[in-house]
Order: C-alpha cells, then sequence, then structure tokens
C-alpha cells in the first residue's frame, strides 16, 4: 500500500530534497498536536488537501480520505457523547450536542485528516528508497532501516495474499460470494472471514524463515561495509530547497506564535 | 572467505544425513550419508520427486538450513575445498548464489533495480559498478521496463527472472537453481543456460521433471531418491520419462464463447481476445511469454476479473447465454499455482468435505467420495493436518478438492511446476472422467504437447496462434 502510493511526478514536491519534506512533515504534525485554534487546523488540512490535488488528483485525495471516512464517522459520532456541557447547538432525541463538543469533533477530525493527508503526501511525492537513505542521513541505523523497508515491503504483499486468498475461497464455495447473499450478514460474515485469515496467516508465518534465509543469503549480518544504490543528492546543491523549507516552516508556525 | 580458485570439485557434500525436528512425533530421516561433487564448469542436475529433500539440500548447500529450520545435520559442506561455516552463510555472497523455488518470499524490497542492487550493497560494491550490472541484468532478462515497479506486480515467471536477475548481477562462481526456470518462457530458458555456459558457472540444478532445453545442456545427471544421490546416465529411463494423459471421455462441444473481450489493467497491460471457443471434453494448454497475458485470460474465464468490453457467453443446454462474473465462478474451478492460498482448513478430511457439505449431501454420501478421492490422489490419512504434508501432497489435495467439486472447467495453474511427470498424470488423469473442460498454463511446451488436445498461445494479451494437437498416446 504506501509502498504503491508513490506517484512518479515532477512537480515541485517531489523535486523537494527528502531530508528537508522529511522535516516539514515532522513540523506539521507538531502542529496538528499544538494547541490552537480550529482555524489553523482547518487551514493546514485544507492546504494539505489542495497540495495532493495539485500532485495527484482529485480521485488520489478521495482514495485517501475514503480509506479513514468510517473512522472519521466514527468520531463524529462518539465525540458528542463524551463532550456535554455548554450552550446547546442542536438536539437529537434525548442527545443535545453542545458548541464545545461540536468544536472538539471538528477539531479531532481535522487533526486525524490532516496528519493522515500529510503522511500521505509525503509517500504520494518520495519514493521509498530516498525515504529510507533520508532515514538513515538522519542517523537512524541500518538495520532499522531495513526493518522500515520490509514492514513496507510486506503491507502490499499481505494486502495481495489476501486478495489472492479470497479469490482462491471463492472459487470454492461461490456461493458465499455472491452478491447480496443472505449467509454473508452480520457474525456470519466475520465467521466467513476466519478460513480466509487462516490462510493468510499460514502463508504469512511459512515466509519467515524464508524471509531469514533469504536475508543472510543476501548479506545481512556481514561486517563488510554496505554500500549504496542510490544517493541523496547533496545539501550544499539545494541552497534554494533550504530557504524554501525555512520560509514554509516559518509560515507553518504561525499558529505556534500567536 | 572461500577463494574462488581452479579446482575440479567446486561443491562436495560429504556424508550428508539430515533430519527435520520431529516434534514430537518419530524423526523423518530426509537424507542418509549422501555424497555429491559439483565439478567445476558444469551443469549437474539432480532429479527428485516433490518431497524427497530438494529444496533442504539446496539450501544445506548456501548454509541455511538447519540454522533456520532445526534438524539434525551431520556431514560436511565443501566449497572450493573448505567446509562451509553454516553460521556464517553471509560469507557465501560472492561465492555460492542460490535462487529459491518461490520467487515471492525471497523478494525484499519494493523496486526491481532495488532488488537486484540489494546483494551488491552488503557486498559493498562501489555505485557505478553497481549501477553498470544492475542495468546489464534489467536488459539481459528483460525486466528494463520494470526498472522501478514493485516486484509484487510482476507475474510468477518475471519474479523468478527478477530473483535470477540478482543472481546473475552477483556473478557468483557457484549456482544453485532449485527449480528456478520453471515458468520461464523456453526461449529465455536456452539463451540463459547458453550465458551461463559461457561463462564457466557451475550449475547444481534441482528438477522435479524433465525439461529438454535443461537436459540438453546438462552434463552430469543424479537421483535424489530414498534419502540418497544416485548418479544416473543421460540415456536412463527416469530421465526420459513421458506423460501421458488420457483424453478426457465424451464428446466434444463448445460450452464457452469470447467476443472481442477487452481488459486493462492501470499499468498499462492491455488484453485483446477477438474470438475464442473453449470445448469441453478437450485439454486445451494456453502457452506464452511470462507476461502475455495467460494468468489474466484464465481469471476473465472464471469470473475473478470482469471484462470492460466485449462478452463471454456461456452454454446453458442447446442456448447461449450472457456469462455474469457470479454464473462463471460457479461453473470454474481455478487451482492457483500455490496450493496454500486454497487449503485453509485444520485436516485433510474437513478439506475434502468442504465443497460437499455447501452441496448438502449426506454423511455417507461425503465419506463414500473422500475414501475415493484420497485413493486416487494418494493422500495421507484424513486426520493429518495439511500444513505438514510435502508441496507435493498439497498440490494433490488441492487437485482432490477441486475433483471433488462439480465444474464445466478446470483451470491448473502451472500445475507442472514442482511437481514429477507421475505425479502430474495422476491429477490430470483423474479429470478425464469428469463433463468438462481442462485449461493448463504451462511453460513446458513438452507437456503442453504431450497433455493437450489443442495449444493456445499468447502474447503481449493477444492470442497468436491456436493449434490442433494429434495425441498418440491416447
Amino acid at each position: 500500500m504506501i509502498a504503491s502510493w508513490y506517484h512518479p511526478g515532477n512537480t515541485v514536491i517531489h523535486k523537494a530534497d527528502p531530508r528537508i519534506k522529511i522535516l516539514l512533515l515532522v513540523e506539521v504534525v507538531i502542529l496538528f498536536f499544538w494547541p490552537t485554534a480550529v482555524f489553523w487546523y482547518g487551514l493546514t488540512a485544507a492546504v494539505i488537501m489542495f497540495l495532493i490535488i495539485l500532485t495527484a488528483g482529485l480521485r488520489s485525495l478521495w482514495a485517501a480520505v475514503k480509506a479513514i471516512l468510517p473512522l472519521l464517522v466514527l468520531v463524529a459520532l462518539l465525540t458528542p457523547l463524551f463532550n456535554r456541557g455548554g450552550p446547546a447547538l442542536f438536539t437529537i432525541g434525548n442527545i443535545s450536542v453542545g458548541v464545545k463538543a461540536a468544536e472538539e469533533t471538528l477539531m479531532l477530525i481535522l487533526r486525524f485528516t490532516g496528519l493522515t493527508l500529510i503522511f500521505y503526501l509525503f509517500f504520494l511525492t518520495t519514493d521509498l528508497q530516498h525515504v529510507i537513505l533520508t532515514l538513515r542521513w538522519y542517523g537512524v541505523p541500518y538495520t532499522g532501516a531495513l526493518v522500515i523497508t520490509l514492514a513496507f515491503r510486506y503491507i502490499p504483499t499481505i494486502a495481495g495474499l489476501l486478495g489472492r486468498v479470497r479469490d482462491a475461497h471463492k472459487l470454492r464455495n461461490p456461493a458465499e460470494y455472491a452478491a447480496g447473499s443472505a449467509k454473508r450478514r452480520g457474525l456470519t460474515k466475520i465467521r466467513k472471514f476466519l478460513p480466509m485469515l487462516t490462510s493468510v496467516v499460514i502463508a504469512s508465518i511459512k515466509s519467515i524463515p524464508v524471509l531469514a534465509m533469504s536475508l543472510e543469503h543476501r548479506g545481512i549480518g556481514s561486517s563488510v561495509k554496505r554500500s549504496s544504490y542510490i544517493s541523496l543528492p547533496p545539501l550544499l546543491h539545494v541552497p534554494v530547497q533550504l530557504a524554501a523549507g525555512t520560509v514554509t516552516a516559518v509560515l507553518l508556525s504561525i499558529p505556534i506564535w500567536i | 572467505m572461500y577463494l574462488y580458485r581452479s579446482m575440479e570439485n567446486v561443491l562436495q557434500f560429504e556424508e550428508i544425513s539430515f533430519s527435520y525436528p520431529s516434534y514430537g512425533r518419530d524423526p523423518i530421516q530426509l537424507f542418509q550419508s549422501l555424497c555429491l561433487n559439483l565439478k567445476q564448469g558444469s551443469i549437474h542436475v539432480v532429479l527428485g520427486e516433490p518431497g524427497s529433500g530438494k529444496s533442504t539440500l539446496a539450501q544445506i548447500a548456501a548454509g541455511l538450513v538447519p540454522k533456520y529450520t532445526g534438524g539434525t545435520l551431520k556431514g560436511r559442506v565443501c566449497i572450493f575445498g573448505e567446509e562451509l561455516d553454516a553460521d556464517q552463510a553471509y560469507t557465501l555472497i560472492d561465492t555460492v548464489s542460490l535462487v529459491m523455488q518461490d520467487p515471492e518470499q525471497q523478494i525484499l524490497t519494493t523496486s526491481c533495480e532495488e532488488e537486484i542492487a540489494f546483494p551488491l550493497e552488503s557486498s559493498g560494491m562501489e555505485q557505478k559498478e553497481m549501477k553498470r550490472r544492475v542495468g546489464d541484468a534489467l536488459e539481459f532478462f528483460g525486466l528494463s521496463e520494470f526498472r522501478r515497479n514493485n516486484p509484487s506486480m510482476l507475474s510468477g515467471g518475471e519474479k523468478k527472472k527478477l530473483m535470477l536477475a540478482a543472481a546473475y548481477a552477483l556473478d557468483a562462481p557457484v549456482l544453485i537453481l532449485d527449480e528456478s526456470l520453471e515458468e520461464v518462457d523456453a526461449s529465455f530458458r536456452a539463451a540463459y543456460l547458453r550465458m551461463l555456459q559461457k561463462k564457466a558457472v557451475s550449475i547444481l540444478y534441482f528438477a522435479s521433471k524433465r525439461d529438454d532445453i535443461l537436459f540438453a545442456k546438462a552434463d552430469f545427471f543424479s537421483l535424489l531418491q530414498d534419502k540418497l544421490i544416485v548418479p544416473v546416465e543421460r540415456d536412463a529411463e527416469v530421465l526420459n520419462q513421458c506423460i501421458n494423459i488420457p483424453r478426457l471421455e465424451g464428446e466434444s462441444h463448445d460450452f464457452l464463447n469470447i467476443q472481442d473481450l477487452e481488459f486493462s489493467y492501470p499499468e498499462g497491460f492491455e488484453l485483446r481476445i477477438k474470438k475464442l471457443d473453449i470445448t469441453k471434453h478437450e485439454i486445451t494448454a494456453l502457452v506464452g511469454p511470462n507476461g502475455s497475458g495467460k494468468s489474466t485470460l484464465c481469471k476473465l474465464l472464471c469470473g475473478l476479473l470482469a471484462p470492460q468490453a466485449g462478452s463471454i457467453r456461456i452454454r446453458n443446454g442447446n442456448n447461449w447465454e450472457a456469462a455474469a462474473s457470479n454464473s462463471l465462478t460457479s461453473r470454474a474451478g481455478y487451482m492457483f499455482q500455490n496450493p496454500d492460498y486454497q487449503i485453509f482448513l485444520p485436516t485433510v478430511d474437513d478439506e475434502l468435505s468442504y465443497g460437499l457439505r455447501q452441496m448438502g449431501l449426506s454423511k455417507d454420501e461425503i465419506n463414500e467420495r473422500i475414501t475415493e478421492a484420497k485413493k486416487r490422489f494418494v493422500l495421507p490419512e484424513g486426520t493429518i493436518a495439511p500444513t505438514v504434508m510435502s508441496y507435493g501432497e498439497r498440490k494433490q489435495l488441492q487437485a482432490a478438492v477441486y475433483y471433488l467439486l462439480e465444474k464445466d472447467l478446470y483451470i491448473f495453474d502451472e500445475i507442472d511446476s514442482g511437481l514429477s511427470f507421475p505425479v502430474i498424470e495422476r491429477i490430470l488423469s483423474a479429470f478425464t472422467r469428469k463433463s468438462a473442460s481442462v485449461l493448463l498454463i504451462t511453460h513446458h511446451m513438452g507437456f503442453a504437447q504431450a497433455a493437450a488436445d489443442r495449444i493456445l498461445t499468447m502474447k503481449e494479451g493477444r492470442i497468436i496462434s491456436d493449434k490442433r494437437i494429434v495425441r498418440d498416446n491416447v
């Protein structure tokens, strides 16, 4: 998934140095946790959405939002229940939703959406090899970077595996998977998911020793200093980016100063 | 550590005995005082039935077993005359390259070029040299267009090529190939072996059946059987086994029709089939290079993918009806290459009875059919867990599961991969009694010609030839 988020392109964000991008990413994350007005959360989230549209199109933005939509709905439904008090904004049955609760809900939704989208924008415009090189540049040990690479490698693999297993099960018992099948509701649906999960877990567990073999067979564990197939551009060659990054960082930190 | 120096035997197994951990049961001895010498610059083929221990032996040679699997290993493995240090298998990186049977599990990175570069980075190679080697490997293996693609998006054969490309870039003098050329197209197999011979690479190839291209180039043959390796001559009967699949019983008639079918993936691959009829009581082989669209066509035929244009019609009595995906899914069975995707229940009996219970059969009838299937496919006791069965046994269980389901079309994806001819023969012969059509995806032309009544050749998403075969073995 994350590995396949990368959307090749020639935009300014694509071309920006990943070391600067990762710094800005951290700053935006801090911003979304900084106690400030909801307006700033909204503005930042809107800017990120605009950048995603510019970079990869509206459909790409919708794909990311769609993935977190169930959680956003859950937040919208549950937050007012735990934030009572203050003047009522509106009432549904016995539940009255106050201004404070509405603000809290909006803030949580914007924070969660903003954080998701800033990471999405980062992976959308930075290929994984550069992410790993950047982490290593910032001092993350190679083994740490390798663990991250393998995690990113295995997320789409397991997702793909689940798809293949689902297809295989569908072919063995098509009636269960027919559209609108009465059998596939509620708990039954969860119960029917278990065999698929079993196949995925078995296949995943079986792959562990082979993965370990593959790593050692390809030199992991050796004391030879590891070289790198690609390199990050020299920082000195990107002063404009540094300047632009600094300006962006200052602009982003306005809510912190206010 | 292992200096590449001129000597006759580059890899030696001396009195190797090995057994896997028993987990409370009686330990099974896989090898008993097994010996083998791989001579410099030679191609040595070791032929063995599924489950005979070919993969284990390959991994012992690379120092990975028993380190990662457990088990008891006795004897010595010597590489260029020096005993292998099994605690430091990584030291073999520039001496011995192993390409495992399942490439999927070996892939470590998220782009093809990075995958090839990974071991080169481990050996500390300079970036310029790495770029040259990665570029050469991508070009030789026809993967240049996938340079930045995620390997998980490649077809099965392309993934195998990618792992071979990684070994090619390392340029180690000893190459251990565990059925690594299965699923790789024939023309490429020949070119690849020619190149290796030219470079005088010493190759230990583990195979489960005859491959004309490989066997023609091999210098030595051995048989892995009864815990031992026995040398055999080129003309030995065991190396020249033929497959004999009986013709499907019943009169042939078209039952599935494709017109102007179109399907494309976002990555750009397009499948276009102008017209195709699939005939009942007929075995059709689908051949073609890796990435030519064979699996995509089969997924369309069994309703796992929906056509973007054109039609698939299915015969219902005397009428032809447009076939919806659900209808195709219930009438077609697709046996995936990896049996583990389709096996998910605790015991053999559970697996076999699952589909029969869905069909609403009585307990006695279910038991009767299961007993017959177990006998036909030579399956172990019904209480055995499929996870502890060998690959060949799991493949036979997968086939038995489909044998018990009533389908009009049975698709076998690379059934010949990793199985011996007698096992393939046993599986396919069972299906000849069905009132159905059989479609075989394969890269093995000899197998296609021996088993099929018709061969469809695909290239770049099109069917480029449709030939009838006159079989003399039926």
